[in-house]
């Protein structure tokens, strides 16, 4: 009560103060008040300035002014007898109709209620003014608004509105119906200028926004008038209509959530993070949220690699998650994921496969696909045996995924092939067949198997052709070879590469038929490859072509009309004849050849022959010099395929190095460094030196550092010059960042041809491994350990322990705790025994040893474990 | 998969002649020029459900190579919006009378 005295008391206070105030002061707090919406207060003073002022018409205005806008303000807040009894005082000061300028107009018709409006345009129109097409725009938005037709139908027949009042209500009443389409088609009449075009394009606007043309929607509100009093509306639906909560159904997820189911997982918090992709789930697909909750498990089984995590939180997530087999099939999923490199992981999937394949045809290439995956991950990592042999010692697991060999090439072959029966389309298992290795005669004939069926299944594929043509010239079945090829060939009659592969088979027969002196069958082949016109290989056609004149003289007249008998054509003579229509690079890769047939075959070369070589190869040293870079470059490193078995690089760069010093002047600074490559690879780093050494007087830019960066590592490598990590590091420092991955690539093919910790350093393109002590077993000389020790002691703590045990299973048990003292884990908490365990799960050969473990302690044994040993082994 | 066809708009086990359509539809209204990333994500999505043989592989291998978690959330999160209601006028006044009060008659 006292409160209430208190503020009357003030509010009497302040009443007398005000007027107190000198006229001119209350006008100014009078507009003050206006302008910051306070038009209850703005009344008051600007009363009592028209009491002290009276006649003074610019405060009656702002007081009118003042009195409509609190109308308005009422009417906003539903007070609408309020806002009645306000509109008497509007129409007391506000100027006459007759007088009424259209602005004050539109002003007047904003502020009040319909019934007002409507009177109030009348008469305006009942004296003599002209039909105000804003102010109908504006009774048009109050009538949407209030939906009082009787009153709008009241309007003067020559308000512009009157004749357009029926379509009007009907596009009204659509709208409400939330028929957006069908509004718009019934306001289609209605032109730009016409009172009702805000509501048109308000029409058009919802209908762009169904159709989620969010752009088309903005456009069309844009053109809608400020003075529409939907405006409001029109603001919130341009700028943000994810704020209008009835015009969107369901939920969306958030950066957040994401953010903190990532946390959440990363801190290791399994249950709390399941308890989240659930929410997420819900908002995801409220219909079924179990296919969002697998969803969402996939994609964060990659965090499963991450420190604090491991597969095996994941298949605890998502059993819990999932109802029984979805959670199983799950959990299979994750485990082949994870260790699809076992076929027990492979072939415990697939029997969840129908789980989540329902449809047979799906089921058939889901498993194709889960095969040749299996089959290409044990391939790719060279994990064959340990796969094959640690399948959990069961046979069975084989069996079921179409092996039933012993030998495990075979067992990958045979699951390939299976792969192909259940779906002769698996494009991966195909490429599989034709690059697993066939060394055995079973392991050949199963790709053979493979290949036939493939042929026949797909007749315009030449790939097949091609790999069972591969793998003819392997079993050096050359004229089966040659029959694919040609049927290669029908079926990719334009393809390069299908014409060179039977050139190369031809070449390689002429080869074999040269050495069995069976000269009909070379001279026939000679004339297949002639017009196979393969022009990549002329350089070998012309050598071969070169050979056989060599092999045949006396003999060919008995085959045709050639070379005349008797006549006998100097090698030099020969070989200008065949390489006059090659290119200079042609030319010496001819020679090449020669050189590796002088070097495998030296019977048949006699001194004269010999000398009328070398004599051919000097004769082309000028033209060594005139070389593009290019053709130097693929002069010096040919493709491996096109070189005689048991001819490596090194002596292919021999021929060409030895005779010829400035082999490597036509080779530009890009084109050089695979030829230094190559030399470094086979051995002649001296050679690589001189090159550097002679290219680092006149490179400029970053191949100067590249090549100071070889120089380096070639020393380091050989022994000549040792540098230190900050030698390397400060080099490459140098270099902008721009060029850097040049070095990081160089890095990676050298460390192919180097050793030792420089190796590693070059692998990881990170130096500071030069000066830290390596850990591995051969460098911490743990290798050097005798491993007759090792049995020696093995076998005494296996003999002072035997005595007391019962059975192997139990020497097994013993090992395990023994290895829970060695590495200190006796009393050790749960987290430190499961970061443990993940750290030996994460490599590979800890992991197999407990799996194996695993495996071999049966259940009564395994009780007997101790706590930190079964955690240890069993998880 | 599911991600996928959220950002389609249609329901997991679409025809593979719905995909198609739906994509072209998409793809005229998120042209890359306005929206890059809507246009990408649809033709990620696309590619993955376009035939039987993508489907199944993006399903038993899709997530194994995502390094990114966060990026396949975020695809997610993109493709999880919630879709437009049809009302009427009267109920958009009062919504906004509701979120914004005082700002219509």
């Amino acid at each position: 009560m006292a409160k209430k005295n208190k503020s009357r008391k003030a509010r009497k206070e302040a009443n007398q103060n005000l007027q107190k105030m000198p006229a001119g002061q209350l006008r100014q707090k009078g507009e003050a008040l206006l302008a910051k919406g306070n038009y209850r207060d703005a009344i008051k003073s600007l009363k009592l300035v028209q009491q002290k002022a009276p006649g003074d018409t610019e405060v009656q205005h702002l007081l009118v002014r003042a009195y409509a806008l609190r109308e308005m303000q009422l009417r906003q807040k539903g007070m609408l007898k309020e806002a009645e009894a306000v509109h008497l005082q509007v129409c007391q000061y506000r100027p006459e109709v007759a007088a009424l300028e259209a602005a004050d107009l539109l002003f007047f018709l904003a502020s009040t209620g319909l019934q007002n409006a409507v009177s109030l345009y009348n008469t305006y129109l009942a004296h003599g003014h002209q039909p105000v097409s804003e102010a109908e725009t504006i009774i048009t938005g109050i009538l949407l608004e209030t939906d009082d037709w009787q009153a709008a139908s009241q309007l003067a027949d020559t308000a512009l509105l009157k004749p357009d009042l029926p379509m009007f209500q009907e596009a009204a009443r659509l709208m409400d119906a939330a028929d957006w389409e069908s509004a718009l088609d019934c306001l289609k009449p209605v032109s730009r200028r016409s009172p009702l075009a805000p509501v048109k394009l308000l029409c058009r606007a919802m209908v762009c926004f169904y159709q989620e043309d969010d752009d088309g929607m903005r456009r069309a509100l844009a053109m809608i008038p400020d003075r529409f009093p939907l405006h409001p509306l029109m603001e919130c639906l341009k700028s943000a209509p994810d704020r209008i909560s009835p015009l969107w159904q369901g939920q969306s997820l958030t950066t957040e959530q994401n953010r903190f189911l990532v946390q959440r997982l990363r801190n290791a918090d399994v249950h709390g993070a399941a308890r989240i992709v659930k929410r997420m789930a819900q908002a995801i697909y409220p219909q079924d949220p179990i296919p969002a909750i697998e969803q969402l498990l996939y994609m964060l089984l990659p965090l499963a690699s991450e420190q604090n995590l491991d597969v095996y939180d994941f298949v605890n997530m998502a059993e819990t998650l999932l109802p029984g087999p979805r959670g199983e099939a799950v959990a299979a999923k994750f485990q082949f994921l994870a260790f699809g490199d076992y076929f027990a992981d492979t072939d415990a999937y697939l029997d969840f496969l129908e789980t989540e394949f329902p449809d047979p045809a799906d089921r058939a290439v889901a498993t194709s696909m889960v095969l040749s995956t299996s089959v290409k991950w044990v391939a790719d990592r060279g994990m064959t045996y340990e796969a094959v042999y640690t399948s959990r010692f069961a046979q069975g697991e084989l069996d079921r995924l179409g092996a039933t060999s012993d030998d495990p090439e075979d067992v990958l072959l045979e699951i390939v092939l299976r792969s192909i029966e259940l779906d002769p389309h698996n494009v991966q298992a195909h490429d599989l067949l034709n690059r697993l290795p066939s060394t055995s005669r079973k392991a050949k004939r199963l790709k053979e198997t493979g290949l036939l069926k493939l042929v026949d299944q797909h007749p315009d594929d030449p790939a097949a052709c091609i790999a069972l043509s591969k793998l003819y010239l392997g079993k050096n079945a050359l004229r089966k070879a040659e029959t694919y090829l040609r049927e290669a060939e029908r079926r990719a009659p334009h393809d390069e590469q299908v014409r060179e592969m039977h050139a190369l088979t031809l070449l390689r027969s002429i080869d074999t038929n040269l050495k069995r002196a069976k000269f009909h069958l070379v001279k026939a082949d000679l004339e297949k490859v002639d017009a196979l016109n393969a022009r990549k290989l002329s350089a070998l056609v012309a050598a071969r072509h070169i050979l056989f004149e060599m092999a045949h003289t006396g003999q060919l007249s008995l085959f045709d009309d050639g070379t005349p008998s008797g006549k006998k054509e100097t090698l030099a003579s020969i070989v200008d004849r065949h390489t006059a229509p090659l290119s200079a690079a042609e030319q010496l890769g001819t020679l090449g050849i020669l050189e590796i047939n002088r070097q495998q075959r030296p019977e048949s070369w006699n001194r004269a022959r010999n000398k009328c070589l070398e004599q051919c190869f000097r004769s082309r040293t000028a033209t060594v010099g005139t070389l593009t870079s290019k053709a130097m470059r693929h002069l010096l490193l040919p493709d491996v395929d096109i070189l005689p078995a048991g001819f490596g690089r090194a002596a292919w760069l021999d021929i060409f190095t030895s005779r010829y010093k400035k082999i490597f002047e036509p080779l530009g600074d890009e084109d050089v460094l695979p030829v230094m490559e190559a030399l470094v690879e086979t051995h002649a780093e001296d050679l690589c030196l001189k090159e550097i050494q002679r290219r680092l007087k006149h490179t400029a830019g970053p191949y100067l550092a590249l090549f100071r960066f070889y120089q380096m590592v070639i020393r380091h490598s050989t022994g000549l010059s040792r540098s230190t990590a900050d030698a390397f590091i400060a080099l490459i420092d140098e270099v902008p960042s721009r060029h850097k991955e040049l070095f990081r690539s160089a890095a990676r093919r050298l460390a192919r041809s180097v050793g030792g910790p420089l190796r590693a350093a070059l692998e990881h393109f990170d130096f500071r491994m030069l000066d830290s002590p390596c850990n591995c077993p051969i460098c911490s000389g743990l290798a050097d350990m005798d491993d007759d020790d090792d049995e020696e002691e093995f076998d005494d703590w296996e003999d002072s322990l035997l005595p007391h045990l019962d059975s192997s299973t139990q020497v097994l048990a013993a090992m395990v705790e023994a290895l829970v003292d060695t590495i200190h884990l006796r009393g050790a908490n749960q987290k430190e025994l499961k970061r443990c365990r993940n750290e030996m799960m994460g490599d590979y050969k800890s992991k197999t040893m407990l799996a194996n473990m695993a495996e071999s302690i049966p259940p009564d044994v395994a009780m007997q474990l101790s706590a930190e040993a079964r955690y240890l082994i069993f998880g | 998969m599911l991600a996928d066809y959220l950002v389609l708009g249609l329901e997991p086990g679409a025809t593979d002649e719905a995909v198609r359509e739906r994509y072209l539809a998409l793809v005229r209204i998120h042209p890359p020029e306005h929206d890059p990333q809507g246009f990408q994500d649809i033709s990620l999505a696309y590619e993955r459900l376009k035939d039987r043989h993508s489907r199944i592989r993006h399903q038993l291998f899709g997530y194994r190579t995502a390094g990114d978690v966060e990026a396949s959330l975020a695809y997610l999160a993109r493709a999880v919006k919630p879709t437009r209601n049809r009302v009427g006028l009267k109920t958009l006044l009062k919504a906004l009378k509701k979120t914004n009060p005082g700002t219509s008659k």
